[in-house]
């Protein structure tokens, strides 16, 4: 298989799943004719027809509100909120109808889908077009959330999501579609959800993070090893639920943590990781906990390269905690 | 706009026969038990309510001949979104009268393990969906399960049931969008509560819900529904029309606000006896049982203990993630010093 960019490992993925899965539907706004504004849903509607491809009106409650009445039919929908932005007039259908089913119901009607919705900051797009609100429902029991950061992880997660019995949101950095490309086996292979993965072995940080962040870390744990600074980067893949296990090691090892996300800091999904850090790893911490996060305001338009960590701060931070 | 109201129960036999829906004679007296049953549940769950044994309770008093008679309609392999005022519904689609109490109660025996506030039933078997919170957010998922029922070539239909209030959520609009823009085949019900002295005059400034129907695409029906042989005649013609690809209906069965709630099953009863189904000794009979039914599920579901505590953590998702089997140890033996990271 040649190498795939991230938007054509979801398409990939979407299409490999469709022939394999009758019961997987897409649906969502543009997903059809047009084939997705960023062509993640290229070629679905000609191979797959209007039932299993549905282009919706423009109605965020709408696309997801009918996903839910898919699911529990016993489909297996892939809803498209087109900027995660917009997923607010459908977050009451996620927050309380998606991830409640299950509960609410005694167990009588799971509610599975795969929430495809690429989020995130870099492209000039402002505030409508570029937040990364993750946090919103990592804080809601029911939902899984996934962020890939390769075009392997995200055929290998995206296989998992649609296998799951659970309603997953699955945010796609779209800074990285085209930019980062990357080698996808042929076969059948998953990522399975709840697992992180080391992206670099270290003995001297963690760095924790996802996304299209990943990649800044990245840049950043090169630079530091040009230093003599060996950064443990971990990319989490799912923060909900989050592997524990690898932070927790990755910690006990290094004493030392950076935390990078694209999102506001305040109450950012950064903090859970901070609090699990004070809670379970106190003793062996020999540095404060460093976030390096997004500004506590709304994502501004002008100043975005501003306002979004990269690798110098990144940088900045590492040799912070190592120094301190 | 105002539609034409469908109504058929009257005095006149003749006319009744010709207008009316092809029901056989046990069919009907079941109808009429049905309803029966209906109220004497909704009283006994209201005097619950009123003495404080139950928190909550919403009550589906008046609306015995659309949720029974709309829940007729529907075949066993149809989905049904209900309002939390289908007490009818959930009979008809096979809940009993002690799983409706054990719901109220949240113990132990409640098919739901005592996670919903009282009045929010589901049932599985009777594809009967869980009920939420939210007014008029299940009209864009019975959609969605028509359109999964056209996706998968299943000739069955939805039935969307709410109240009056939903019709102004942006909800009830999405819902009725994607049903027109998609052709689903689904009915949409709303049992309208509010309306004036005059069957069919809006009590409010939102008008009327058939010509909404008319700009989604689709075909509405203004029926009276205190009238359950109007209510089957116009669901079981919108059933037809859904699985048959004709897409959605849009019924609205009016009930008049200040009504007697006595009409729907009184205006039965009145045909029956008129057609030789009914005698006082039968209603007698019916009365009997449906109060020894209910005392015994009263008295079983009070003493029916809560779910036992660890049970809060199941069904969040279809396995437990490490946080979750963290606080079912917890719960399992109680909190300790040094919990505080569990």
């Amino acid at each position: 298989m040649p190498e795939l960019s991230m938007v054509e490992a979801v398409n990939f993925a979407l299409r490999e799943e469709m022939r394999r899965d009758e019961r997987v539907v897409v649906l969502g706004e543009d997903v059809g004719a047009l084939g997705g504004v960023f062509r993640a849903t290229d070629g679905l509607l000609e191979e797959f027809g209007e039932d299993r491809v549905l282009d919706t009106p423009l109605a965020e409650g709408g696309i997801i509100g009918s996903a839910v009445g898919m699911a529990l039919y016993g489909l297996r929908p892939v809803p498209e909120i087109q900027f995660v932005d917009f997923v607010f007039p459908g977050f009451d259908q996620i927050v309380s109808e998606v991830a409640k089913y299950r509960y609410r119901s005694g167990g009588q009607y799971p509610c599975p889908m795969v929430i495809r919705a690429p989020y995130g900051g870099g492209i000039r797009g402002g505030h409508y077009h570029s937040q990364s609100n993750e946090a919103y429902f990592t804080h809601t029991p029911g939902l899984v959330v996934v962020i890939p950061s390769t075009p392997h992880d995200t055929v290998g997660l995206l296989r998992s999501a649609m296998r799951s019995e659970d309603p997953v949101v699955f945010m796609e950095p779209k800074r990285i579609y085209r930019s980062v490309r990357g080698d996808v086996p042929e076969v059948d292979y998953s990522v399975p959800i709840g697992v992180a993965r080391r992206v670099r072995e270290g003995r001297d940080v963690s760095v924790f993070s996802y996304g299209a962040m990943l990649h800044e870390c990245g840049r950043a744990a090169a630079t530091a090893a040009e230093r003599g600074i060996e950064v443990d980067l971990i990319d989490l893949r799912t923060l909900l639920p989050l592997d524990i296990d690898a932070v927790l090691e990755s910690v006990a090892k290094t004493g030392k943590a950076v935390i990078v996300q694209e999102a506001p800091k305040f109450c950012g999904y950064g903090a859970e990781i901070a609090a699990i850090l004070a809670e379970r790893a106190l003793l062996h911490l020999e540095a404060p906990v460093v976030r390096v996060a997004g500004f506590d305001t709304p994502f501004p338009y002008a100043l975005e390269s501003t306002y979004l960590p990269d690798a110098e701060r990144v940088l900045a931070a590492v040799e912070q905690v190592v120094n301190f | 706009m105002k539609g034409e109201l469908v109504s058929v129960l009257s005095d006149d036999l003749d006319a009744v026969e010709a207008e009316g829906p092809r029901i056989g004679d046990q069919d009907l007296r079941s109808l009429y038990e049905a309803m029966m049953l209906s109220r004497a549940l909704d009283d006994r769950c209201q005097n619950l309510h009123r003495e404080g044994t139950i928190g909550f309770y919403v009550s589906s008093s008046g609306l015995e001949a659309t949720s029974v008679g709309a829940a007729h309609c529907l075949h066993a392999e149809d989905w049904v979104f209900p309002s939390y005022r289908d007490a009818g519904m959930y009979l008809m689609r096979g809940g009993s009268v002690q799983a409706w109490l054990d719901q109220l109660y949240g113990n132990s025996g409640d098919l739901l393990s005592g996670r919903q506030l009282p009045s929010h039933h589901s049932l599985p078997g009777g594809r009967f969906v869980s009920i939420s919170g939210t007014v008029g957010a299940h009209l864009a998922q019975a959609t969605g399960c028509g359109l999964a029922m056209k996706a998968r070539g299943d000739r069955h239909a939805v039935l969307a049931s709410f109240g009056e209030a939903a019709k102004a959520q942006g909800g009830f609009h999405t819902g009725l969008n994607f049903a027109g823009v998609f052709a689903a085949p689904v009915i949409f019900l709303c049992q309208n509560r509010r309306l004036g002295a005059e069957l069919g005059e809006p009590a409010d400034r939102e008008g009327s819900l058939a010509a909404r129907a008319v700009a989604y695409g689709f075909r509405g029906e203004l029926v009276d529904g205190t009238d359950i042989l109007a209510v089957i005649k116009v669901v079981s013609e919108a059933r037809e029309r859904a699985v048959e690809g004709g897409g959605p209906t849009l019924i609205e069965a009016a009930l008049p606000m200040h009504g007697n709630p006595e009409a729907p099953v009184a205006r039965l009863r009145r045909y029956l006896e008129l057609c030789g189904l009914w005698d006082a000794a039968w209603e007698e009979e019916l009365r009997g049982r449906g109060r020894e039914l209910l005392d015994a599920a009263v008295a079983r579901a009070a003493a029916t203990p809560q779910p036992p505590t660890d049970s809060m953590i199941f069904d969040v998702y279809a396995e437990l993630p490490w946080m979750l089997r963290e606080q079912r140890e917890v719960l399992k033996r109680g909190y300790e010093p040094g919990d505080g990271h569990a």
